[in-house]
């Protein structure tokens, strides 16, 4: 016992920047914002350098491949984070819309007139979104998706639903009819009127290999820009199969009798007015007293030394800690289409730090619209 | 004018619960804690883990609903002293039993499940930093702002949003969160918050009034 | 919580001798039920709030129209789900544990209320069929448990139960390949075709004597009760429920293990559950009845718009 008792010295012990990163990433960002750098050396609202390429490996980019189920894909690179993501689709029989219609035309004489209005304009209003499936690459090999995995996939369904960029017309089903005397390309110009109407369904898959820090911005970005690039497939009726089908005893799916062309495609048709930028800001209180407790000679004011700026394109361990965080997706046509601030129990999130953040993005967002 | 009910304590096993009804949305939830955590990685060294579970009105639970725990987590998280409580859970439960919306979209049933929660924690006793309360609005075709959209006004409208504030002397003092979606401009949102944070002040007088009913009630041997 | 509900030994010999003077802790005698409270929500079909005493439980039920299974074109589907969440007793643990005590009583409450509501065939699934094969309705009933003071399979085969006999699903008509679907303005929504009203009525045993005194000694004086609470079912040596209509038949019956009942008691128990099952069966149908009075049918409505006028 008396050995402990004779000295026991108290070392500070010194961390490398990485580490104390690492072990005390709100630390480690003080240290770094009070001396008024970041520990990727980009400026306080400076953006990081993203590049976007259509990957071109659809169905209809290339001839040789024609069985290819993607059709449209793109590639996002930001720093070391690589974003692939490719866009397939799937045809179901549009079942609410039959309904509504035909019970309409039955029951005409019961409805007033006002009533079709407001329903045929429900119509227009209707939008359709896509159902993303979000895949962090981290090396763990988990092959259920993480908590946050799940988060981005919902979030972005919400904004492409809500932001109106995919009317529900652009992902009707025209029928074409093929006859097996026929050749495909006559099947384009006619169009029966199947009694069962049919919609496309667009899934997205998006892959993300070595994240480093909030990927939401770059997932939308891929997600749009991949949406721009997407050509739907020319769908027609088997006449031949269906045939078939109907003799045999099996219950016949409708889908089955269903075929889409391998050639002949058209684009997508985007509401383009509502074609988005997103970016997110952290929001960090700079706290100088805490870092420079050493220093007391400095009579700086408290006003002064607490203030909350905004990080742009968060990036590293120590920058992902940050919890007062907010997003903005800005449309093409200058409007808003998705705010979400959070906080996290520390200074005040005022009124001119949202206007800065919205300002910004401004400038951001058109910037990034043009240029893709 | 929007017509709301609450009933608090309503739970026998539970620490806090409360019943919230505004319009045609239902919420009950409850509160346990601070409890031992049932799992080792939710033993947090330096504060309480938050537990949070949302039941769909119905089928069962998907990334809505997770997406719609994480968000309140966020909302909770800065308002709930958690590092009175380290190395354990706080468990919350709410269930939705009128939803009195689509599933396309949560605004409603938040704004409801956030207060339903402030007032299943004051009931629990769980320490808190401030009052806090939600309110949701949609801005409409003609670009008219109302306060608790029906099914119909979510419908047709051409942006929904939520906001949740805290509260200092019975006045919103601080936007603790906000989440927009649709098509605004910059003014309409701000014009947003501040409706949300009138509403706020305006439904707090009735929620300060309930509040105080059933302390009132749980001490009734104390006054007589 | 992974614990379980603890109680001491004192507790359980005192509602034991309690039992034994044939008093319970809340007043009751030992074959009486706790006040049964079934709120029917007055704006929407097919969701009902129980209550039976201090036991909460809500039940919604809806529908929608899919394909049906590839084995029975001629049925449409009908499903529960009773998921116990935590919010009825932190002793529930959320999400999938499957190892945990609790999600064994899960498991065993959801297979009853399967057994006795959909095996005994109470919905009549083949009337769900909309074209043989193409398209059906899908019912499903969700089980939302509230809050937890014992029994809750008969609780929630009540919920269920009413709240299938009250739900209403939309009028459809069938043109060509098409249906057409309307909406509650336009007509009358249909009711569910319910064959027959199962009730569970679950018995607890016990033996004050203890459970080894039950089978070796000759004293065979056990203790039934129904309707118990957590406090009584926690102490409680074993178990029986049955399911019963109104037309006397016996449509399931579950006594797993526990303690040796003679079959004579049984016999005894199966006469006593016929009563309060014949009590159960007309409170639920006067509620509805008195619940369907409340609402006007369509017809009445649209008079109802041109008296106003």
């Amino acid at each position: 016992m008396s050995e402990t008792t004779q000295t026991t010295k108290l070392h500070s012990i010194r961390f490398s920047p990485d580490v104390l990163a690492k072990i005390s990433p709100e630390l480690s960002l003080q240290r770094h914002l009070s001396i008024g750098l970041r520990s990727n050396l980009r400026k306080f609202e400076e953006f990081k350098n993203v590049s976007l390429k259509e990957t071109g490996t659809g169905r209809y980019d290339d001839d040789n491949n024609n069985n290819s189920c993607i059709l449209g894909s793109s590639i996002v690179k930001s720093g070391s984070t690589t974003i692939i993501c490719s866009i397939s689709a799937s045809l179901i029989e549009d079942e609410l819309k039959s309904i509504n219609d035909y019970s309409f035309k039955l029951d005409h004489d019961i409805i007033s007139n006002d009533l079709q209005e407001t329903i045929n304009e429900d119509d227009d209003n209707s939008f359709e979104s896509v159902y993303v499936t979000v895949k962090t690459h981290s090396g763990n090999g988990s092959k259920i998706p993480t908590l946050n995995e799940q988060n981005i996939s919902q979030q972005l369904y919400d904004t492409i639903k809500h932001s109106k960029l995919i009317p529900s017309k652009s992902l009707k089903v025209n029928l074409g009819y093929l006859s097996n005397d026929e050749p495909t390309t006559t099947s384009t110009t006619t169009t029966t009127g199947g009694k069962k109407k049919f919609k496309f369904i667009l899934r997205g898959d998006i892959e993300v290999w070595s994240c480093v820090g909030p990927i939401f911005d770059l997932c939308y970005a891929s997600l749009i820009k991949s949406l721009k690039c997407v050509k739907l497939p020319l769908v027609y009726i088997n006449e031949g199969l269906n045939d078939i089908n109907t003799t045999s005893t099996t219950t016949s799916t409708a889908k089955r009798d269903l075929l889409s062309d391998s050639k002949i495609h058209y684009d997508l048709k985007l509401n383009t007015g509502k074609i988005g930028w997103c970016v997110t800001y952290g929001i960090v209180d700079i706290d100088s007293s805490v870092v420079n407790n050493t220093s007391d000679d400095d009579a700086m004011d408290v006003d002064d030394c607490k203030k909350s700026v905004l990080l742009a394109d968060l990036e590293g361990e120590s920058e992902d800690s940050i919890e007062k965080r907010m997003t903005v997706v800005r449309t093409k046509d200058g409007n808003l289409s998705q705010i979400s601030i959070c906080t996290d129990g520390g200074f005040k999130i005022t009124k001119e730090i949202i206007t800065r953040g919205l300002e910004l993005s401004k400038r951001r967002c058109s910037d990034m619209i043009n240029k893709y | 004018m929007s017509s709301i009910n609450i009933n608090t304590g309503i739970l026998e096993q539970v620490d806090g619960s409360c019943i919230f009804q505004i319009n045609s949305t239902k919420i009950i939830s409850s509160v346990t804690g601070p409890i031992e955590s049932s799992r080792i990685k939710n033993e947090i060294p330096t504060r309480a883990y938050l537990d949070i579970n949302i039941i769909p009105e119905k089928g069962v639970s998907s990334t809505r609903e997770s997406l719609l725990e994480t968000k309140l987590n966020k909302i909770l998280k800065p308002m709930i002293n958690l590092n009175l409580y380290p190395r354990q859970s706080i468990q919350i439960v709410i269930q939705v039993l009128k939803s009195g919306e689509f599933r396309d979209y949560s605004i409603t049933e938040l704004s409801t499940i956030v207060n339903c929660v402030y007032i299943s924690l004051l009931n629990s006793g769980i320490s808190l930093k401030s009052s806090f309360l939600s309110s949701c609005c949609v801005i409409l075709q003609n670009n008219e702002i109302k306060l608790n959209p029906t099914i119909d006004d979510l419908k047709s409208c051409k942006s929904n949003h939520i906001a949740v504030f805290n509260l200092k002397n019975a006045k919103t003092d601080e936007l603790i969160y906000c989440d927009s979606l649709g098509s605004f401009s910059d003014d309409q949102f701000f014009k947003v918050l501040n409706y949300c944070a009138t509403d706020i002040e305006h439904n707090n007088e009735f929620i300060r009034k309930s509040i105080a009913n059933t302390i009132e009630k749980d001490y009734i041997w104390k006054f007589q | 919580m992974a614990r379980d509900f603890d109680i001491s030994t004192n507790q359980s010999t005192f509602v034991l001798e309690a039992l034994k003077q044939n008093i319970r802790l809340d007043g009751r005698k030992l074959l009486q039920m706790r006040d049964l409270d079934i709120h029917i929500s007055p704006d929407e079909y097919g969701y009902v709030e129980v209550s039976l005493g201090k036991t909460k439980v809500a039940c919604r039920v809806s529908s929608e129209i899919t394909k049906p299974y590839e084995d029975r074109p001629f049925e449409g589907l009908f499903q529960i789900k009773s998921e116990i969440s935590p919010i009825c007793s932190p002793f529930f643990e959320s999400g999938l544990t499957s190892n945990s005590k609790q999600s064994n009583d899960e498991l065993l409450i959801s297979r009853l209320i399967e057994k006795a509501i959909r095996r005994s065939g109470a919905l009549d699934v083949e009337s769900l069929c909309i074209i043989a094969g193409e398209k059906c309705w899908s019912v499903r009933a969700d089980l939302q448990f509230l809050d937890y003071d014992g029994n809750f399979t008969d609780i929630s085969c009540i919920a269920v139960i009413v709240a299938l006999m009250h739900y209403r699903k939309p009028d459809l008509e069938i043109d060509g390949d098409d249906i057409v679907l309307f909406n509650v303005d336009q007509r009358e929504p249909t009711p569910l075709s319910i064959l027959h009203i199962p009730i569970c009525i679950t018995f607890q045993f016990y033996n004050p004597n203890g459970d080894v005194e039950n089978v070796k000694g000759d004293s065979n004086d056990e203790l039934i009760l129904i309707d118990s609470t957590l406090l009584e079912e926690k102490i409680s040596l074993g178990s029986m429920t049955l399911t019963l209509n109104k037309n006397k038949e016996l449509c399931q019956m579950i006594k797993s293990g526990g303690l040796n009942i003679d079959a004579s008691v049984i016999m005894n128990c199966c006469i006593l559950a016929n009563k309060l099952v014949d009590e159960l069966t007309d409170k639920i149908q006067t509620l509805l009845k008195i619940d369907a009075l409340s609402r006007k049918s369509g017809m009445e409505r649209e008079l109802q718009v041109v008296n106003d006028r």
